[in-house]
């Protein structure tokens, strides 16, 4: 009894291993190539630092400044608001999907589900389709 | 994976969510349509799309959710009776009225002049905004569980907090949207936290089985503390002592037009999905004695504290937010009145009664009087802010009451519509104010609270005080004289501004009406509609 059970134990972790494997070779490979890009440049590359060069990445603004109060621009507000509008609608649009393909739901609420997806995605085309006009996509 | 069960919605279900969606439709149809507009052109188109989102709405409502009981639909999200049908005509009515009275703001006041102001309200995004908020409200009404609540909720917050800021020209306007938003977002908070607790003591979100459900066996003490937070968040929206510091601020911020919406709209929406939860709490046996209780003591508080803040304001705005503070108290009374139905132990009956069918009655009775009020307060305040919108000239509106001074001799009508308001919102009788605060204090008097609305009564005399003192200046003092003695510019008549004029003709009809004859259909619907509610 406590033998069958202990085996039962081991051939479980043996397939769970298996299971993982190619996720390991994934690592692997993507350390390889990474460390061998980083490496190549490190060796290769030229390498003249100034003061700009030197300073951290900000997407653009100042990055060190002084105190907190400092005034940026304000599209910079508007350009996360439409990112995040656009990030929400593939965060719900991924479940969505995921629900749409299961098996046993019938047509006739498929396409109740189809035009309320498309309602939603409808509606945000309506909002793209103003802020393009309104001129928000456009930084100056 | 599990197959998902299979969702219970039937398509012809779908109809009872066009009153809910029309308006948001109509809403984006008004963005789309303002961008082909010239700046320089009239927006009345904009108006005309809102009003018939407005009306295809209201008619849908009627044709659809008219029934003497509550129906649920959509899976149980919604459930609709005459009640919504009676909630949802004053928050119309906001939109519509609104709609037409912010139709000519901005209009450059010299004829020749081709421009209108360019932070002017009469463009895409206040039209759109003002619907989207109407489409929550809406929502609102009929919502039947805890989710749909809360996402309708926002909706309607949401739009309002940006209708609140939309002139941006104005550092007021900013600093009334930035003061709103930041406690409404923590009045929501609140809100969420006492879903939350209801959830976990009634474990379900819909109405009908939080109704079902027995709280008050196990879980007396996660249900009650979940329904006082709940109320919390709904007293704020509505603007009650102690959580109306947002009021005063955000009504005189905002342009006259959008604190006329505000104040109305959302009032409306806010008590009537307020009372649902509130009876469903009840019925599943949340509401402890202390919770009426608190109501009492938050009506009480915001009588007093409404009427004595109106008593000093000279900007018209300001003053009708106090006014609508107070507003607000009477109607909490209502909300004491369906409280005690629920509540046992309560001896104060003056009628003696015992009974649970005579309490019922007593509850139905205060919520068909809140919705009459409700009803008669839209009317009268969007009179009085529909005038104080068909007197702003080159975006320049009222802001002290003195600039109201010697109105009758310069435009009659407008100061006729502007005393028919004021008297209504002070309760005096042929008005529809006076029939809707007889109607919740006998509900109140019928619960036993006798003491509070004593103290309504007290206070109604004080708000007679600064109602009349605009009605005094209007009629007793010479033009272009203010309240002390200084000089006032004197607003001319403008016969091109037929919009806001219509509306507060249709202001003053309906307050006269409601209150000296208001017509079966109307009553009908209320009594059927507060009928269904228990």
């Amino acid at each position: 009894m406590s033998t069958a059970l202990s085996g039962g134990i081991c051939a479980l972790h043996l397939g769970t291993f298996t299971a993982y494997l190619p996720l390991v070779f994934m690592a692997l490979i993507g350390i390889t190539i990474g460390g061998a890009v980083l490496a190549l440049s490190k060796f290769l590359g030229p390498r003249r630092p100034d003061e700009t060069k030197s300073l951290p990445y900000e997407c653009g603004m100042e990055p060190i400044q002084q105190g907190a109060r400092e005034r940026y621009s304000i599209h910079f507000y508007l350009v996360a608001i439409l990112f995040i509008l656009f990030d929400l609608e593939t965060v719900f649009l991924f479940p969505w999907a995921a629900s749409f393909r299961q098996p046993g739901i019938d047509a006739t609420v498929k396409l109740v589900l189809l035009v309320e997806v498309l309602l939603f995605v409808g509606v945000l085309g309506v909002g793209l389709y103003y802020v393009w006009k309104r001129k928000g996509l456009e930084w100056d | 994976m599990e197959a998902l069960d299979p969702i219970q919605i039937a398509s012809k279900d779908f109809k009872y969510l066009l009153p809910v969606m029309l308006p948001a439709l109509f809403g984006l149809v008004a963005l789309v349509a303002d961008l082909f507009s010239k700046s320089e052109r009239s927006r009345l188109p904009l108006c005309m799309i809102s009003l018939s989102g407005v009306c295809l709405a209201g008619f849908s409502a009627i044709a659809f959710w008219s029934g003497a009981e509550f129906s649920e639909h959509l899976a149980g999200t919604l459930s609709t009776s005459a009640f919504s049908t009676a909630a949802a005509m004053p928050v119309l009515l906001a939109t519509f009225l609104i709609s037409l009275a912010a139709a000519h703001h901005g209009m450059p006041t010299d004829p020749k002049a081709t421009g209108w102001l360019p932070h002017s309200l009469s463009h895409g995004e206040f039209y759109g905004l003002l619907l989207f908020a109407t489409s929550g409200m809406m929502g609102l009404i009929v919502a039947n569980d805890l989710v749909t609540f809360f996402v309708a909720l926002e909706v309607m917050s949401i739009a309002v907090y940006a209708l609140t800021g939309l002139d941006r020209a104005r550092s007021r306007a900013a600093e009334g949207a930035m003061k709103y938003f930041v406690l409404g977002a923590f009045s929501s908070g609140f809100l969420l936290y006492g879903m939350a607790m209801i959830y976990g003591a009634a474990h379900s979100v819909h109405f009908s089985e939080i109704a079902a459900a027995n709280m008050s066996a196990g879980q007396s003490s996660l249900a009650l503390v979940g329904a006082v937070l709940f109320l919390i968040g709904v007293l704020f929206k509505v603007g009650a002592v102690p959580f109306h510091a947002w009021a005063p601020d955000a009504y005189e911020g905002a342009t006259t037009a959008v604190t006329g919406f505000m104040s109305v709209g959302v009032k409306v929406a806010a008590f009537a999905g307020g009372l649902r939860v509130l009876v469903a709490l009840g019925a599943g046996g949340a509401l402890n004695p202390a919770v009426g209780w608190l109501l009492w003591l938050v009506a009480a508080l915001t009588v007093i504290l409404g009427n004595a803040g109106a008593l000093t304001q000279r900007n018209p705005r300001r003053l009708l937010a106090y006014s609508g503070i107070a507003h607000t108290g009477y109607l909490v009374i209502g909300l004491v009145a369906v409280s005690r139905v629920f509540d046992t132990s309560h001896s104060g009956y003056v009628t003696n009664v015992g009974a649970s069918a005579q309490l019922v009655g007593v509850g139905v009775d205060a919520v068909g009087g809140v919705l009459f009020y409700l009803l008669g307060y839209a009317a009268a305040n969007l009179g009085a802010i529909a005038v104080l919108c068909h007197l702003e000239r080159d975006g320049e509106e009222v802001d002290d009451i003195s600039q109201l001074a010697g109105l009758a001799k310069t435009q009659p009508k407008s100061a006729f519509a502007m005393t028919v308001a004021m008297v209504s919102l002070a309760g005096i009788p042929c008005t529809a104010g006076f029939i809707g605060k007889l109607w919740v204090f006998r509900a109140g008097v019928a619960a036993g609270d006798v003491t509070l609305v004593v103290i309504a009564l007290l206070m109604s005399v004080l708000s007679l005080f600064y109602y009349l003192r605009i009605v005094v200046v209007m009629w007793m003092h010479e033009p272009g004289r203010g309240l002390d003695g200084e000089e006032q510019q004197v607003v001319a008549l403008d016969h091109r501004r037929w919009a806001s004029g219509l509306a507060v003709g249709i202001a003053t009809a309906l307050t006269l009406v409601f209150g000296m004859y208001p017509t079966s259909g109307i009553l009908n619907l209320i009594k059927a509609g507060a009928g269904s509610v228990f």
